[in-house]
């Protein structure tokens, strides 16, 4: 992994531009837009992608890439149809663009070169096929006469009135003709003689030049040709249509009205800076300057117009187009390790300052923790982003998949904007890619089955994201066959992962598809049904912190449903204590703190009642088997995830804190109930319990009990 | 050396480090390990223990902020449990776990030296006698009338072997 930094940066570009060519293809095909309007960012991006890796001399990519563009190319210029089948050959297209920028990173990971060849042939297909085509409309343009019409979309008006001095000041109109030629194509020249009837001066211009003039140059360049007889000649520059059309291809800028038109080329800036004297000295202020422009006799009044609608559009567009910052994510992480020693140090520093029962240090100290808790929360801002992007990229899945297995999928996205910390994202994509993917294979039946089961044919996919209480949910949610708990329990006993005489409840039966080596699908797709995967998922998850939770109704659907914290960088925490050990409850799940008397714990029962309502509890000295010294003054800290509720039973309480999360090390991987580790004021480790685990670990814990009774009793 | 029994090991020059070692007693032997895998050695204390965790972990430790977990060699070879005393060092050793380092302690009862022992003094392990796993030594070294088994830092603290451990205690 020996890389130019230059190099990471090309193929960060390059991931970039592909993911905006997928979703601008992906918009394409399912209808959303018109190719007409995406094929320019399409375009760009092949082409982009072409030249960079041009520069560094990646030729494989450069020579497959020239074809994509070859194609695009014709696609733009209306030679070629972007029918169904360009557009699966430009997704596979896509496809090995990734992978063979993919290839940069890990040279050992070779791609089949063979997918390549293939490509390039079928891309060949469309090129030579359509070429003889392509040459068509260009003959045809030939053969037609030569437009008279200087009114033409296509071609700049001029009418150049010349002055009565022009010929004394050396000024030969012809040569005006010739330059014009040079910069573009001058296609009818009419001459206009204003002869006098009488008293004609051989000395004295008397012409007039009405010009159709075809060419891209823009209105300056133009009016830059007659700059020497502009005083006292009158030059009239008329735009063709065409460039009304460039406004709604100008890239957003939040410009005033006059300068759009200037950059479009349809005015001149010297026209615009007169325009706007005269706006100035207009009576009416609220006058446009468009209508300014207009009577000026500058510009038609439909440029104005569709100036003004690239000004709306741009308008709109604004909130996205902020401007970014692009920033190395290790510099970014160094700064928010450090933000986490200061805010250890500063808790730390808090403990000795309260000792001096000084009320101005205490008072300014406290402002102090309040700007590093500002500064902290502000840093973890940073490392957020929507999961808009990870959801994007699963469309392609489920449009690749879908077609793969012939089934029709709308797929419904909603909470895109939802933030999450970047490493998070990043080790979530492979577990929703599998869930989106089993769910599409296994869940959603097929055509003639939904018919049959009284289902619209389309089947339904959709992706949620939203905050709970200090965590992001994230539900994939399918209207398919939903899960088999019978055939899951058959499954799972003839695999030997659970005994026959377990007793399960419906959550635990679906849970059970997470476990390593179970598979439900009677055939063996290459997509998934294989058995890996859905414990990969549910490991990546438990890597992450959250939980992830099953409901199906048979027949109706599944919903997967992903809980994960904000972040695992730094938490608001609950200090509490049990023995020796000193834990931190994350402090969002907490919803009271109550005493506990000693009466209350019964040893067969686990539960009390909180205003009416049942509570279960955990005594943490029983579930970590520590020592609890035996004082008579508990406590009961109320928790609540999801609609869970539960009590847990702790020693002491000391307090909120800043918790800096700090893995435990690896050869704790195992471990349950405790998801990391934090340094507290006093320089001891402390212990952030994962409440969720803890909470099934009772469960299991109490399972086991009765299972043991059931035995028991049965023996008796 | 800013303190009796903390030793700061970084004023040893690259070149000569391939065949420096640290020794130590643990028990009644005497070890040594690659001063490449041995990051620094501290006083013993403050060490917080883990609920549920099997004898051989003591607990966690914090070295600077880096929560570090702290074992017992001693339980690890299969011996009796370390007693902890005035002269109780924690080594901190380096260990390559999937492309990173990870840092762990090891309850030492005192650090002696740091020697020069050239590869022909390690002479190879006696196929028993040591009472030790055969796959954990490198060789056994004649220090100054010791024998001095030198340690395979990588095997010993293999960070999978003692998860797998750690599993087995609490599930």
């Amino acid at each position: 992994m020996d890389m130019d930094e230059v190099e990471q940066l090309f193929i960060n570009e390059s991931r970039e531009l592909l993911e905006e060519m997928e979703s601008c293809m992906l918009e394409v095909d399912s209808g959303e837009a018109l190719m007409s309007q995406h094929i320019d960012a399409i375009f760009r991006a092949a082409h982009t992608i072409k030249g960079s890796a041009g520069l560094f001399g990646f030729d494989s990519i450069v020579a497959f890439t020239h074809k994509v563009e070859s194609v695009l190319e014709k696609v733009r210029s209306n030679i070629l149809d972007y029918t169904p089948e360009l557009s699966e050959l430009m997704f596979k297209c896509h496809s090995h663009m990734g992978e063979l920028i993919d290839e940069l990173i890990d040279r050992e990971n070779q791609i089949d070169k063979e997918v390549g060849l293939l490509l390039l042939e079928q891309l060949d297909f469309y090129l030579n096929d359509q070429s003889a085509e392509a040459e068509k409309p260009v003959k045809k343009e030939e053969a037609k006469p030569v437009i008279e019409d200087e009114n033409s979309d296509q071609y700049w008006f001029i009418q150049v009135n010349y002055g009565e001095d022009v010929f004394r000041d050396g000024m030969d109109p012809m040569s005006h003709l010739r330059y014009l030629d040079m910069i573009g194509k001058v296609k009818t020249a009419r001459l206009i003689c204003n002869l006098p009837d009488e008293g004609f001066d051989p000395e004295v211009c008397y012409l007039s030049l009405i010009i159709a003039f075809e060419s891209d140059v823009d209105k300056q360049k133009i009016e830059s040709v007659f700059e020497f007889i502009q005083e006292n000649s009158e030059v009239i520059i008329n735009t063709p249509k065409s460039y009304i059309d460039r406004l709604s291809t100008l890239p957003s800028h939040d410009d005033p009205i006059g300068q759009v038109l200037v950059k479009t080329g349809i005015i001149t800036e010297k026209e615009l800076t007169s325009a706007l004297t005269a706006h100035k000295q207009e009576s009416d202020i609220n006058k446009p300057v468009g209508s300014v422009l207009v009577e000026q006799g500058v510009v038609k009044p439909e440029a104005i117009e569709a100036a003004l609608s690239t000004q709306n559009k741009q308008a709109h567009k604004r909130p996205q187009e902020l401007s970014f910052l692009k920033v190395e994510s290790r510099k970014l992480d160094g700064l928010i390790s450090l933000i986490g020693e200061m805010v250890t140090s500063g808790s730390a520093l808090d403990l000795e300052i309260r000792k001096l029962e000084n009320s101005k240090l205490d008072e300014s100290f406290s402002t102090m923790l309040n700007l590093i808790e500002k500064v902290r929360d502000g840093a973890l801002q940073l490392r957020m982003v929507q999961v808009g992007d990870t959801f994007n990229r699963l469309k392609r899945i489920v449009r690749d998949v879908s077609k793969e297995l012939g089934k029709d999928i709308k797929l419904s996205i909603s909470g895109a904007e939802t933030e999450l910390d970047k490493t998070m994202i990043e080790k979530l994509s492979d577990p929703l890619m599998h869930i989106v993917r089993n769910a599409i294979d296994h869940g959603i039946e097929s055509k003639d089955v939904r018919t049959y089961k009284g289902k619209p044919e389309e089947g339904s996919l959709e992706l949620k994201a939203f905050h709970d209480s200090g965590a992001v949910v994230i539900e994939i949610i399918d209207d398919g066959a939903g899960l088999d708990s019978e055939k899951i329990l058959a499954k799972a006993y003839e695999k030997g992962i659970i005994k026959e005489s377990d007793s399960l409840s419906k959550e635990q039966i679906y849970k059970l598809i997470f476990a390593p080596g179970f598979s439900t699908a009677a055939a063996v797709t290459n997509l998934s049904g294989r058995g890996v995967g859905m414990d990969v998922v549910k490991r990546n998850i438990e890597d992450l912190k959250g939980q992830i939770d099953i409901t199906s109704e048979l027949g109706k659907g599944t919903t997967f449903r992903i809980r994960l914290p904000l972040t695992l960088a730094i938490i608001d925490g609950f200090n509490v204590s049990v023995g020796d050990s000193q834990l931190i409850i994350p402090l969002n799940l907490i919803q009271e703190c109550i005493s506990f008397s000693d009466e209350e714990i019964r040893v067969d029962r686990n539960f009390v009642n909180l205003r009416g309502d049942v509570l279960p509890f955990i005594e943490l000295s029983q579930v970590f088997k520590t020592e609890s010294s035996p004082i008579n003054h508990q406590h009961l800290v109320v928790v609540k995830y999801g609609n869970r509720r539960a009590g847990i039973v702790v020693d002491e309480l000391h307090g909120e804190l800043q918790a800096v999360i700090k893995p435990l090390s690896e050869i704790f991987r195992s471990i349950r109930g405790i998801g990391g580790s934090t340094i507290l004021g006093t320089g001891e480790v402390g212990f952030i319990l994962d409440i969720p685990q803890l909470v099934d670990m009772a469960c299991e814990h109490e399972q086991k009990g009765n299972q043991m009774d059931i035995e028991k009793s049965m023996k008796a | 050396m800013s303190n009796n029994s903390d030793l700061d090991l970084s004023g040893f020059s690259e070149q000569n480090q391939n065949n420096q070692y640290v020794t130590f007693i643990l028990g009644d032997d005497f070890y040594g390990m690659n001063i490449h895998s041995v990051k620094e050695v501290i006083e013993y204390g403050s060490v917080t223990t883990i609920p549920l965790m099997p004898d051989f972990v003591k607990g966690v430790l914090n070295l600077r902020g880096e929560v570090v977990p702290v074992l017992d060699l001693s339980l690890r070879f299969g011996k009796d449990k370390t007693q902890i005393h005035q002269r109780s060092c924690i080594a901190i050793i380096e260990v390559n776990h999937e492309d990173r380092v990870a840092l762990l302690g090891v309850v030492v009862d005192s650090v002696n030296e740091v020697v020069e022992v050239l590869p022909e003094q390690i002479e190879n392990p006696p196929s028993f006698g040591a009472q030790i796993r055969a796959q954990f030594i490198v060789g056994v070294a004649n220090i100054d009338e010791h024998f001095v088994i030198i340690l395979d830092s990588e095997k010993v603290l293999s960070v999978d072997e003692m998860a797998d451990i750690i599993d087995h205690a609490i599930n």
